[in-house]
């Protein structure tokens, strides 16, 4: 999504895609000025839906390319999901996103209290949006598309859950947009369901635009009659955050969103704790200290139950983002993919801290080792292995969504990856519990340091091509 | 249908050759000293082991090129050589213990060598059961490319950790600096096996490539007749709208 030539704000060329066989865009091309809104009409599977994705950068082309005067950042996506975090309040849900839209902080509450007002939302600022009607989360969803004050708006079935009033009230607002110089194109099966909004008509059938006109004074009945007649017969966004201090900021909203929603619901951690424990205890059943000395099996049973509770954690990543169907949403926003990754490994990091801070004391009250001694040695070789392993989990969290059987396919990609660190932080902390000096684990720790470079290096590296479609 | 074909008989012709190796191996090759007859499964076990490793590292280059490329084959060729190198990581699990149970008196042991290719068997069940739990194609491409490129970075680190740690495995006699200490008859015996493990390999390739192009074919041809009968049924055009 570049910059298009000649004035006009968003432009298409050429623009094919299909799913196997199925042409969803078929050599569409248009261009839109200041001030145009196009209103796409076509049936369900016209393939609307994927040339609003390519016009936001959500999908790539197969051929032709999207241009959007200001990339990714000047657009404002609605749609079928509403992109808001459930136990967030509206406010904070739309400040979340503004920052991630680079809104200057200054600006964002006064921006977020004037489109609530707009959208007749005000008086549900501080109400978390799982608690909200249908309607009221759509006005929130559209008022979250605002927040940036975006130049092309991208509407995909807005009226959805709307009462008559509340419809009234959007078009009334996109009106008002239009007035204002902003390009909007919506998609809709319903042709009664924002006409009078157009200046542009297009029929889409099969992937093509059977008719693409300006609307002119053609009345409505004639556009619907004309819609029967018809229907019945790359260039990827400019990423925002290109420098380090941008990146970094995008990541740390990201990360204090993911610990805000986890200190709401606090399932996460409170479940991986409540594991570590069940697991530390079912290792204190198992264990014969006749047999073999408490101190020689430590070192695993530490690590194994630091790993084990770290895959809880790291299911939840990218499974939050589909609960609260906002991927897509963070997807469009001009953060960089570098962002979404550094924030959401951030974010595990934490967790997994959290839970091993928790995990440590209970390992020492019930296997009685003297760790004391050589705690911040200790703490040096869990930092370590833990980056490591987190760095890849966060990496497939990413990817195991998508997939089947997604909670058993995260452990059975990640315990391979897991295992050099794991034997490197094993043998460390057995010298460590051994009373041994760190310098006999050099070697060791040298390997922890490698494959934390490693794949922190590669896991950013690949990440966009684990999110992207 | 025809590479499908032409991989069996490339396979054939290795398995026909193995027979060979295992002649040469019982009859023509001296008996180690201090092992005895069971080093003989030496001859099958060590090319096996570095035909799983050498599979991964290229199912994990294709996937390197298919990132940047989009090139179907490569994703083809990917899940053939994952798909091989399963079958040679499970040869090299199961003449381990073979091996084992006589020189180690036991069938397992959990020596370094021995975990780590089961952990190597794991990242390729892991990569297989990813494909099949990714039904759509372009992200299984994507979603296998990015696993294997991290299975590439991970095999060095798995060596490194297993010559850090402890091992009962004999050291390596043949590939390490210095000049292989294998004597000269044991050596052309390997050799040979070798050769043969890679004609094997590229039988098993060549096979599982057509098949999954068979498939891909037969799978076109089902979504066509669906859309077919979809138009007759005067239902929808069955385009993406999601």
């Amino acid at each position: 999504m570049g910059h298009p030539e000649h004035g006009a704000m968003l432009r298409a060329d050429g623009l094919r895609h299909a799913f196997g066989h199925v042409m969803a865009l078929d050599d569409i091309s248009f261009s839109l000025a200041p001030g145009r809104t196009l209103v796409i009409f076509g049936p369900n599977g016209a393939g609307k839906t994927t040339l609003l994705k390519v016009l936001a950068g959500l999908i790539r082309p197969q051929a032709g390319c999207a241009t959007v005067a200001g990339g990714r950042g000047a657009v404002g996506w609605i749609g079928h999901q509403s992109h808001l975090y459930g136990h967030l309040t509206v406010t904070e849900n739309l400040l979340f996103w503004a920052a991630l839209y680079d809104v200057p902080a200054e600006r964002r509450r006064a921006r977020a209290a004037e489109v609530m007002r707009r959208l007749a939302i005000a008086d549900q600022a501080d109400r978390r949006v799982w608690a909200l009607s249908r309607g009221l989360a759509q006005r929130a969803a559209i008022a979250k598309a605002l927040m940036h004050d975006p130049q092309v708006l991208l509407l995909d079935e807005p009226f959805t859950g709307l009462d008559l009033a509340a419809a009234g009230e959007v078009r009334a607002l996109l009106a008002q947009l239009r007035g204002a110089g902003r390009v909007v194109v919506l998609a809709t099966h319903n042709i009664d369901e924002g006409i009078e909004l157009a200046t542009d008509v297009a029929f889409q059938r099969r992937g093509r635009f059977v008719h693409f006109a300006p609307r002119g004074a053609h009345e409505s009945a004639e556009i619907a009659e004309a819609y029967r007649r018809a229907v019945g017969a790359g260039e990827r966004g400019e990423r925002g955050g290109r420098l380090v201090g941008d990146t970094l900021r995008h990541a740390w909203t990201i990360a204090r969103k993911d610990l805000l929603l986890e200190f709401r619901t606090r399932t996460a951690v409170l479940s991986a704790v409540v594991f570590t424990a069940l697991v530390l205890t079912v290792f204190n059943f198992g264990r014969d200290p006749t047999a073999v000395a408490t101190i020689d099996l430590a070192p695993s049973i530490l690590w194994v139950t630091f790993s084990f509770a770290a895959i809880l954690a790291l299911n939840r990543a990218f499974q939050l983002e589909l609960e609260n169907e906002a991927l897509e949403g963070l997807l469009v926003s001009p953060i960089s993919r570098t962002s979404l990754y550094l924030g959401k490994l951030v974010a595990n990091l934490m967790f997994v801290a959290v839970v091993e801070c928790v995990a440590l004391p209970l390992f020492v009250l019930f296997f009685d080792v003297p760790i004391w001694p050589v705690l911040a040695p200790l703490v040096a070789v869990i930092a370590l292995a833990t980056v490591g392993f987190v760095a890849v989990g966060t990496l497939f969290s990413a990817m195991v969504i998508r997939t089947r059987f997604a909670e058993l396919m995260l452990p059975v990609l990640l315990l391979p990856f897991f295992i050099p660190p794991l034997t490197g932080a094993v043998q460390a902390t057995a010298r460590l519990l051994d009373g041994r000096p760190l310098s006999e684990a050099a070697g060791w720790l040298r390997l922890l340091a490698a494959y934390d470079v490693a794949f922190l290096v590669l896991a950013t590296l690949l990440f966009p091509h684990t999110v992207d479609e | 249908m025809r590479l499908a074909r032409a991989g069996r008989w490339v396979t054939l012709v290795g398995l026909v050759l193995m027979a060979g190796v295992y002649l040469r191996a019982l009859a023509f090759t001296p008996i180690e000293r201090s092992q005895g007859p069971a080093q003989k499964i030496f001859y099958l076990h060590m090319p096996a082991a570095v035909w799983a490793e050498l599979a991964m590292v290229l199912v994990g280059l294709a996937g390197v090129f298919y990132l940047f490329l989009k090139d179907p084959r490569l994703d083809r060729f990917a899940a053939a050589s994952a798909e091989a190198g399963t079958v040679f990581a499970a040869i090299v699990l199961t003449t381990g213990p073979i091996w084992g149970k006589p020189i180690w008196g036991t069938w397992w042991t959990w020596d370094a060598r021995l975990t780590l290719t089961l952990l190597l068997f794991f990242l390729y069940m892991g990569y297989l059961l990813l494909r099949s739990a990714t039904p759509d194609p372009a992200l299984r491409a994507r979603y296998s490319a990015v696993l294997g490129i991290c299975g590439l970075v991970l095999v060095p680190f798995i060596h490194l950790s297993t010559v850090m740690f402890r091992t009962l495995h004999p050291a390596p006699i043949v590939l390490k600096p210095s000049q292989p200490s294998l004597p000269g008859s044991m050596l052309i015996t390997l050799l040979f096996s070798f050769g043969v493990f890679t004609l094997l390999y590229i039988g098993f390739v060549m096979q599982r490539y057509g098949l999954s192009l068979l498939r891909e074919e037969l799978a076109a041809r089902e979504r066509a007749a669906a859309v077919a009968r979809g138009r007759g049924g005067g239902g929808g055009d069955g385009g993406d709208d999601a």
